[in-house]
């Protein structure tokens, strides 16, 4: 929701446009959208019905998936006809990321993962401390920051959830 | 009445209210100072402690959290030409050309005084009004309750920014995310897939931290802003040059509180499309609107999208209170939690739960007025606030997204749940599609089908009762008027040259915020 205002291209702009190149990533997310809805719609034929022989659980999802299929093949259809710069968000692209920054953000998503598998066996401070080292490490932070920041991150997060609001933990050999 | 006010005030002399709202107003300034770190990220993190505390205190520290972060969007604005959060977006350019001119406390200064005028404006916007629509609200049945509901749908997507289509997309999205689970009409399991963690459907606070927490923090990391030159300001004499200055622009003032308040009932629409409207309009009204956005910049577009940012925060809770159908992205979270924690916001609760209410009023004028110290305090410390490394405070808030998912259940799934709607926010709105229906859609999905349901399962199937009851008739007109509105706008002659056909609110703001951008 960044608010550098794209020009909507709602279903108000006539013809007059101007006819381009596809827009492709809006492309693949009307079909994606496409196949979700009709992915749905299938499903729930599944579903049963109310006794007296009304739609039920169904309904709902149902015309939620349906409306998908048209949403996904208007925004299809409007990507092949449209120039590039009139799709909303096309000014807005942030600058692109570079093989060190995607790099990054796998860093990101291996914390989460690492903590996953990790934590319930070591507990949440000898997991969480390392962990944050080694992400900012990555990050580019100094390691003697990085060790301290990733250090007292954790002693705030114990004290807050488990001392102040009583959530437990993970626990490990340490105790926290 | 008088003896509710009285509760409230005395609940307000609770030291851990008074803890809660001074660590979150700090908290707030500071995340709003970081740019690319919006309030409805900071709302997400906040959830899973807000959870753990009573209502008034989980109300209140959402709600100083929020006045503060929309207040410390302007300080990078100015500082750094980088807008903390989207709602200061709109006069980011005049803000910073400002400073550049040399007066950069004075922009800051009437940031900071009209933020909490906007919030208390907002505020007061709410407690005329929330009553009111609370007494007419109680003659509501199943019926009006879908129409209302399907109102904010649709006012969700319509006002929504970007492309129209995306916005439905997103939205269909949030309704389809809220049908996981045991289904209202025979308890049914869908969508499941035979899996027992998803029976009580997608666990809505986790969902949340991913979408607005993790997603930020992968845009972030993968479209690092580089170091930022922050400009230096003299704070000497701010405040007797700020109340000038309002004063001088008085108008604007009243303008950008109004178009804040009315902007912020709005289900969907929050700080950020107030302050572009109202900077469209102040444009369009002021004699100076030629030098907006160029040259020095012009304090006036601060003067009234700065307030018209907070009044839409405050005037939000509204229909969130009323109806049970946010007003923005932050109530939308706000209103999640009360319904995981057992508050179901509602006319009811303006009887049943007066001092609660009273209370989050009162708790409205303490935030705003908190604010002119801890504001001072972080506009003379803004030069340190905004050197924290992005290295350092990325992982940390990781950190807290993985605790925060596991905190609400201590379950394991749940920070799986966190990890794909990360994922999911991320390429959303990479690829333009707004995040606000998403929510919307995943809020208002349940409260839609049961009301539905409802509604036909008592009258076996007599579709003709939603149009024939009084009240729930004007409520589809509203719906279908909101629908065509946008249509007719582009049958209609086109008046302006060259800004293309209008469609919806932000059309009407978008070329002229943008031609200066």
């Amino acid at each position: 929701m960044t608010a550098e205002n794209a020009p909507a291209t709602g279903a108000a702009d006539g013809p007059g446009s101007g006819i381009g190149p596809t827009n492709r990533p809006d492309l693949v997310a009307g079909l994606l959208a496409t196949a979700l809805g009709v992915a749905v719609v299938l499903h729930v034929r599944t579903f049963p019905g109310l006794p007296d022989g009304q739609p039920g659980p169904a309904l709902f999802p149902g015309l939620v998936g349906g409306l998908l299929v048209l949403f996904g093949l208007v925004l299809a259809v409007r990507s092949a006809v449209r120039r590039r710069e009139d799709a909303a968000g096309a000014q807005d692209v942030p600058p692109d990321s570079t093989p060190r920054s995607r790099l990054n953000a796998l860093a990101v998503l291996g914390y989460i993962v690492a903590y996953l598998l990790l934590a319930d066996l070591l507990g949440f401070a000898l997991t969480t401390a390392p962990l944050l080292f080694l992400l900012m490490w990555l990050l580019g932070v100094r390691p003697w920051v990085a060790a301290l920041s990733a250090v007292a991150t954790t002693v705030l997060v114990v004290l807050m959830f488990q001392q102040l609001l009583l959530v437990p933990l993970p626990t490990g050999p340490l105790g926290v | 009445m008088a003896q509710d006010l009285a509760a409230a005030l005395a609940s307000l002399a609770d030291p851990t209210l008074l803890l809660v709202v001074l660590a979150c107003g700090v908290y707030g300034l500071f995340i709003g100072a970081i740019p690319g770190l919006t309030a409805t990220l900071a709302t997400a993190l906040l959830v899973p402690f807000a959870y753990f505390l009573d209502p008034l205190p989980a109300v209140a520290s959402i709600i100083t959290m929020s006045a503060m972060a929309i207040f410390a969007g302007d300080l990078p604005s100015a500082l750094v030409r980088m807008p903390g959060t989207p709602a200061s977006a709109a006069y980011t350019e005049d803000a910073y050309r400002q400073t550049q001119a040399g007066h950069g406390a004075l922009v800051l200064g009437v940031g900071l005084v009209g933020s909490a005028i906007g919030g208390i404006v907002g505020a007061v916007v709410l407690i005329v009004a929330a009553p009111a629509l609370a007494e007419f609200a109680l003659t509501f049945t199943s019926y009006e309750y879908f129409w209302v509901a399907v109102l904010g749908l649709t006012a969700s997507v319509i006002i929504s920014q970007g492309s129209q289509v995306k916005g439905a997309i997103a939205l269909l999205l949030g309704l389809l995310f809220s049908t996981v689970g045991i289904d209202v009409a025979l308890g049914y399991s869908r969508f499941t897939f035979g899996s027992e963690l998803l029976l009580a459907g997608i666990s809505f606070i986790p969902a949340m931290i991913g979408l607005f927490g993790l997603s930020e923090v992968l845009r972030n990391v993968l479209h690092p802003t580089g170091r930022l030159r922050v400009a230096r300001i003299r704070t000497a004499g701010m405040f007797r040059d700020t109340f000038r200055t309002l004063w001088r622009y008085r108008k604007g003032v009243v303008s950008g509180n109004l178009i804040g308040g009315a902007i912020g009932v709005l289900p969907g629409a929050g700080g950020d499309i107030a302050a572009w409207v109202s900077y469209a309009a102040t444009k369009n009204a002021s004699r100076e609107g030629h030098l907006f956005g160029k040259g020095e910049g012009h304090v006036e577009p601060v003067v009234s999208a700065g307030s018209a940012n907070n009044s839409a925060l405050a005037s939000a809770y509204v229909p969130t209170l009323v109806f049970g159908i946010p007003g923005d992205t932050i109530t939308a979270i706000l209103l999640g939690v009360l319904l995981v924690k057992g508050v179901q916001p509602g006319p009811e609760l303006f009887s049943t739960q007066a001092p609660l209410l009273y209370g989050i009023y009162l708790i409205f004028i303490v935030a705003n007025l908190l604010m002119l110290p801890l504001g001072y305090l972080a506009i003379r410390g803004s030069g340190q606030l905004l050197r924290v490394p992005p290295g350092v405070l990325m992982p940390i808030i990781i950190a807290f997204c993985v605790v925060g998912a596991f905190a609400i259940n201590n379950g394991w799934f749940e920070i799986v749940v966190m990890l794909a709607f990360g994922l999911l926010g991320y390429l959303l709105e990479r690829y333009g599609f707004p995040l606000a229906p998403v929510v919307l859609g995943l809020v208002l999905g349940p409260i839609v089908e049961k009301n539905f349901m409802q509604s036909v399962i008592k009258t076996d199937w007599d579709l003709l009762q939603f149009l024939t009851r009084p009240v729930s008739a004007i409520l589809m007109i509203v719906t279908v008027l909101v629908l065509v509105y946008p249509m007719l706008r582009s049958v209609w002659p086109r008046r302006r040259r060259g800004t293309g056909a209008g469609a919806g609110v932000e059309r009407a703001v978008g070329p002229d915020g943008r031609d200066e951008a």
